[in-house]
């Protein structure tokens, strides 16, 4: 095991006592300690036993990075491989045998060095013929590692099979790995790290930033445009960002934010922010309640279910996962006439849709998609009138 | 009468749901304080390993065991007690007298 570094864990077991003597003190006021008493005995038997846990706590590993570059920044070390290669078998005569999975043989390396590989599956050779398909039998090398590579010795029997008469290699090994050692990762992580840049640059760096202030909950970026008009506008991208509440950020949230990242891009490019546009959905359904359902009940869910179906705080969220805790936000520009179908559909207690229809609020309802305003639309609930048949 | 300022009885005892406890300063707590002195042997307490009295059970030249050593013990690791100075020792029983006051 290599020590990368030692934390900086206080385990002075005098220190450690000292603060157990002091939290003794603060609930009995005038207590003391004696050397005598049991209560000091206890106090330093644990102080030296937690010295001896807190310095193996403080030592961190280097093979710790590898959990920490692999899961956090995306940098897998690379793993031992095994060499493998194809092989021709012959038998002795047509009688139909089989080469069993994991079957030994042995490769010379040089003078009479030799390296193990085994049969990676079994493979049949019918009656009628004397030798397996050429290259049919995949072998692999015992041992993970690049010493493996490069043979194009033979493959001698290890394994016992008398019906075998020749094994012919049909190529050389390749393939084989060596386990990457912990500095040469620690290397290529620290270079990983380095190119990763506080700089926004993609409309996912735009999104996941805003996030960072206060009363951001998420936030979508459109790049090519100013904010205002529809042409393309190189260089220049809008940030639109909401609380939690789906609500458009105050004046000064949205400054904080167009500073915050216009410092973060080349000067080249534009930061703007916008409000997102809101469409008040009507909707007007009936539905068939299952039964032993009550009626009121599951009208009062299928209304409640729609309200957060089109409400500006979920529009747009991702439907699966952890949308509480997702910056994702898919600019949804229409309401799927079907998805608000499915969405009463899926409420307990309902056991068909049997009619629905949607609008805007003020326009006649009907069973298209309806569009939102904006380019950055949010949906809000309007009026939601369930019936239950 | 309820202990102001706890300290754990020894031998450890528990009482109901609660702990026995002596009153700190008391002679009863001073006087566990010697004991756990006179009971042990130096360099047995890890943590503290000159806490306690020199084992002398190879000290066969000087007298055995001696009552100033025992003094000397409670002087250096009991301070609240003011030895007297008397020590005597039964050979026979091999018990041991202190005279000890609290100051």
């Amino acid at each position: 095991m290599s020590i990368f570094t030692e934390a900086l864990i206080d385990n002075d077991p005098e220190a450690l006592e000292e603060s157990v003597n002091e939290q003794i003190e603060a609930a009995f006021e005038g207590w003391t300690p004696a050397e005598g008493a049991l209560e000091t005995w206890l106090t330093k038997a644990y102080a030296r036993i937690a010295e001896l846990v807190r310095d193996q706590v403080a030592v961190i590993t280097k093979g710790a990075f590898k959990k920490f570059g692999e899961t956090i920044v995306g940098v897998p070390p690379i793993l031992a491989a095994p060499a493998t290669a194809t092989s021709t078998w012959t038998m002795v005569d047509a009688a139909g045998y089989s080469i069993p999975a994991e079957t030994l043989v042995a490769i010379a390396v040089s003078g009479n060095e030799k390296l193990g590989f085994q049969t990676v599956a079994e493979v049949m050779v019918e009656a009628g013929k004397t030798a397996t398909e050429a290259g049919e039998v995949v072998l692999q090398a015992v041992e993970a590692g690049e010493d493996a590579n490069n043979l194009t010795e033979d493959p001698v029997l290890i394994d016992s099979l008398s019906y075998v008469s020749e094994i012919a290699l049909v190529e050389e090994t390749k393939g084989g790995v060596d386990e990457e050692d912990e500095d040469t990762y620690l290397n290529r992580l620290t270079e990983a790290l380095q190119l990763l840049s506080l700089s926004l640059i993609v409309q996912r760096d735009f999104e996941i930033d805003a996030r960072a202030i206060s009363g951001i909950a998420r936030a979508v970026c459109l790049p090519a445009w100013d904010g205002k008009e529809e042409d393309a506008a190189p260089l220049q991208v809008t940030v639109i960002g909401i609380d939690a509440e789906g609500k458009a950020l105050s004046a000064g949230k949205k400054e904080e934010l167009q500073e915050r990242q216009q410092a973060k891009v080349p000067d080249e490019v534009i930061v703007h922010t916008a409000d997102p546009a809101y469409t008040s959905i009507d909707v007007e359904a009936e539905v068939e309640v299952l039964p032993g359902y009550d009626g009121p009940t599951v009208v009062e869910a299928v209304e409640a279910r729609l309200a957060g179906y089109l409400s500006p705080e979920a529009w747009g969220l991702p439907a699966t996962g952890d949308a509480s805790n997702s910056s994702a936000w898919e600019n949804k520009l229409k309401v799927y006439f079907l998805e608000v179908v499915s969405e009463v559909d899926r409420v307990a207690g309902v056991s068909r849709v049997i009619a629905l229809k949607i609008a805007e609020t003020g326009k006649a309802l009907g069973t298209a998609d309806v569009s939102l305003k904006g380019i950055v639309p949010l949906a809000e609930a309007g009026e939601l009138k369930v019936t239950a048949a | 009468m309820s202990i102001k300022i706890p300290h754990f009885r020894t031998p450890f005892q528990v009482v109901g749901k609660s702990v026995a406890t002596v009153e700190q300063d008391s002679e009863q707590e001073v006087t566990q304080c010697i004991e756990a002195v006179l009971q042990t042997p130096e360099g047995s307490r890890i943590e503290e390993p000159e806490f306690g009295i020199p084992d002398e059970l190879f000290e066969t030249l000087g007298p055995n065991p001696s009552a100033d050593v025992y003094l000397a013990a409670i002087e250096d690791w009991e301070p609240r007690a003011r030895v007297l100075g008397e020590a005597s020792i039964d050979e026979l029983t091999e018990q041991i007298t202190i005279k000890a006051a609290n100051p």
